[in-house]
């Protein structure tokens, strides 16, 4: 007697799981969990090295950790997200996986839920490790974080897109990791910047849209733009137009999940079409 | 009626300019072990990767028990335990994992994988291997725990890509074994296998599909191999070295449709009785020590592909 076959659903969550299994066992993640670490604790112990120690208000504290915060989701959308699609072919497991009675879109949905969630729940850790170390030097409960968490999740969603786009052209895992990285750090960079220069406003751009992450603390916006009058006034220079504008979530935020929900989409019409 | 097992309508894929399956049709029988023959670039991995759902076809169908695998996957690879080229495994799970995972996707509960995964194990002989990690086994034990995953919750259809490649000698023989254990014990199997080995079809299979550029040149029974149109083969030993002249008094016999040296020996395709080829090479007086019947797959093989250059 034939088993039933189990729903979508049910097969997803299977797929997310050893997506999972394969990324906690793999030295990528020994060396993304060692670099969490490596930034918390540099961040915290060096300025005690040196003599001063930590100081400022929670949120000071709060917003100097989270300035990290964009190059980690950067990192784990280059270990994770940009091999999900490609390793298949390239280690010939798809002979294996894709041959049984599982749709494309379930396997597609199940790499992602699994990079993002790895991605994802990395991060809440580090605001919660954040915060906790905030609270324990200055005394003060920073209660302004949500929105700047939210920021993040979006952008985990973001380069998760960006990478399996590029996972589902590329043949080599190697390549993808490069090219995933060169594109979120410099490419998109490069186009904002020329953008901008044209006198273009580029709050749709991931780089910009990301700024949302450090720029919806209120703390950090106003040291920010305390640091920049006084730095200005040493210098006898008006730096009003270089002053941080607090973040605008909903522009920020919707630009991000359109860049993970065009990306995605496309890297699924890419993946879905690829033969082995 | 119920549908047949394998279906195959019009089946065609292009690559670029090149034809690698052409206009390709065959049903597949129930309960049958069909054996897919054909020469290197023949189209046989093609039409098997179209019906397990690893590329899609230019034009035309594959079925599996009435399913369109292109348009219902999920439906028409259920029951299906497949075995394509020497698939890798993901490296940092056991045999043991890999049942659970796979036996998962496929809807078995894991009681049902768990009292599985031993005896298959057993059976394709990964018994003290079950809890090592993949990442550490040759090429010929994946390819047994390839097998081994085709077994999980008994299918009904099987498709094995040349399943004893790469296998040492010993390793080939033991997973015919199984795949002859499996013919034996299972009431409800359909088996395909495409291979190179003729021997190991005719070993196995109780059809055969041959293909070439692309096109199905013949599919039937494999004890039709031998009769079909009447062809036989014999092979003849001669006395002294066979030369040209003795090929061409043999080649002057009327029934005769070929004759071919193979080293020592003179293969000679022909129409009709036996006893009349015996007598009249005996009367030739080309000094014939010795009759024996030949390969007739081989030799059927070897015309059709000729053929159908």
């Amino acid at each position: 007697m034939m088993t039933e076959t189990p729903d979508d659903l049910t097969q997803t969550y299977m797929v997310a799981k050893n997506e999972v299994i394969k990324f906690l066992r793999s030295r990528k993640f020994m060396l993304y969990g060692l670099l969490v670490v490596a930034i918390v604790a540099l961040m915290t112990l060096l300025p005690y090295a040196l003599g001063d120690g930590l100081s400022g208000s929670g949120g000071d504290i709060f917003s100097g950790y989270i300035g990290y915060a964009s190059l980690l989701v950067l990192l784990g959308a280059t270990l994770f997200a940009s091999y999900s699609i490609v390793s298949e072919f390239e280690e010939r497991t798809a002979l294996i996986l894709f041959t049984r009675p599982l749709r494309k879109s379930t396997i597609f949905l199940g790499k992602f839920a699994a990079c993002f969630a790895l991605t994802g729940v990395v991060m809440v850790l580090y605001y919660a490790v954040s915060l906790v170390i905030a609270f324990a030097v200055s005394g003060e409960l920073v209660t302004s974080f949500a929105p700047s968490l939210v920021m993040c999740l979006l952008y985990v969603f973001a380069t998760t897109g960006v990478a399996m786009l590029i996972s589902s052209v590329m043949k080599k895992g190697g390549t993808s990791a490069v090219m995933t990285f060169v594109t979120i750090l410099l490419l998109i960079s490069v186009v904002s910047a020329v953008m901008s220069a044209s006198g273009i406003d580029t709050w749709f751009m991931l780089d910009s849209a990301a700024s949302s992450i450090t720029n919806s603390i209120p703390e950090y916006v106003a040291s920010s733009n305390d640091l920049l009058v006084q730095v200005g006034q040493e210098l006898g220079v008006d730096m009003s137009g270089s002053m941080i504008e607090p973040a605008d979530c909903v522009a920020s935020g919707g630009a991000m999940a359109a860049w993970g929900l065009v990306t995605l989409a496309l890297a699924y019409l890419r993946f879905s079409r690829r033969e082995f | 009626m119920e549908p047949n097992p394998i279906e195959l309508v019009g089946l065609r894929k292009e690559y670029g300019g090149f034809t690698a399956v052409d206009d390709l049709s065959l049903a597949i029988r129930r309960n049958s072990f069909t054996g897919l023959l054909g020469p290197n670039g023949a189209g046989k991995s093609t039409t098997l990767k179209i019906l397990t759902h690893l590329i899609r076809p230019t034009s035309g169908m594959a079925f599996i028990n009435g399913y369109d695998v292109s348009e219902n996957p999920k439906e028409a690879l259920a029951g299906v335990g497949t075995v394509i080229e020497t698939p890798e495994f993901y490296g940092y799970l056991t045999p043991r994992e890999t049942f659970r995972y796979i036996g998962g996707i496929i809807g078995m509960s894991p009681e049902a994988v768990s009292s599985q995964t031993d005896e298959i194990l057993e059976k394709v002989r990964m018994t003290d291997w079950a809890d090592k990690k993949l990442s550490t086994f040759s090429k010929g034990m994946r390819q047994r725990i390839a097998l081994g995953q085709a077994l999980l919750d008994d299918p009904s259809v099987i498709i094995l890509d040349e399943p004893t490649s790469g296998l040492d000698p010993r390793g080939m023989a033991e997973i015919r074994e199984v795949l002859k254990d499996l013919r034996r014990d299972t009431s409800d199997l359909t088996i395909v296998m495409s291979s190179h080995m003729l021997h190991e079809v005719q070993d196995l299979c109780d059809r055969v599909a041959m293909v070439n550029h692309g096109r199905l040149v013949f599919n039937d029974d494999i004890s039709a191999v031998s009769t079909v149109a009447g062809l036989e083969t014999m092979v003849l030993k001669t006395e002294s070295s066979p030369d040209e002249a003795m090929v061409g008094r043999l080649r002057s016999l009327s029934y005769v449709v070929d004759v071919d040296l193979n080293g020592s020996d003179v293969v000679i395709r022909f129409r009709g009785s036996r006893s009349r080829l015996f007598s009249d090479v005996a009367a030739l007086g080309i000094g014939a020590c010795g009759l024996s019947e030949g390969d007739s797959l081989e030799s059927k093989y070897l015309e059709l592909i000729k053929e159908s250059r």
